[in-house]
């Protein structure tokens, strides 16, 4: 639970913002190792 | 234009719990219904939203839900529909402590945790059915 909590908080920021852009598949692969979501399951390719 | 769109939806949701109509955005920004129906297409072919099937309506602005739901996040006594079980995890993320709940669907009954200066009680696990890379392959199911 803690980590998605900190998840939801490192995917959702920004979105209020008008300038807010989708990160690229590099930058949403490290969000996801920096919280130790790693392996085929959280890999895009 | 489509930035402005997005962010409408998000304040809206964030401020009244629900989705804005496309009227609301068009009054609310100056733009006219066309103009709006076609950022509303565009962000729905970026992955910015989910429109309704054959519709305008905003079905989801993750992790908002346009629509009832199992899973809810409430801040301050203001009560948001998520779209599963991560969405109203990371609503809390965005507005602050407060509850989460999901519904089980084998026995109807709710389960709630509390967020409290950044910390989940009780302990729980979150389980990923679907792998990261087809989260967008059929949106409503993920």
């Amino acid at each position: 639970m803690q980590t998605v909590l900190q998840l939801g908080h490192d995917w959702y920021s920004g979105r209020f913002d008008p300038a807010w852009e989708r990160p690229g598949a590099d930058d949403i692969v490290s969000m996801f190792a920096a919280l130790g979501l790693t392996g085929p399951f959280w890999s895009l390719s | 234009m489509n930035g402005q769109v997005r962010a409408h939806i998000y304040k809206h949701f964030r401020d009244q719990a629900a989705a804005p109509s496309t009227g609301d955005i068009a009054s609310s920004l100056g733009r006219s219904h066309e103009e709006v129906t076609v950022a509303l297409d565009e962000l729905a072919a970026s992955h910015a939203i989910v429109l309704r099937p054959g519709t305008h309506d905003i079905w989801m602005a993750h992790p908002f839900s346009g629509i009832p739901t199992d899973y809810t996040a409430t801040v301050g006594g203001n009560t948001w529909y998520a779209n599963c079980g991560w969405d109203s995890i990371a609503i809390l993320a965005l507005l602050g402590d407060g509850t989460f709940a999901s519904k089980d669907p084998l026995t109807d009954t709710t389960n709630e945790w509390t967020v409290n200066d950044g910390v989940v009680t009780p302990a729980g696990v979150v389980h990923f059915l679907v792998p990261a890379r087809q989260f967008w392959d059929d949106i409503g199911y993920t």
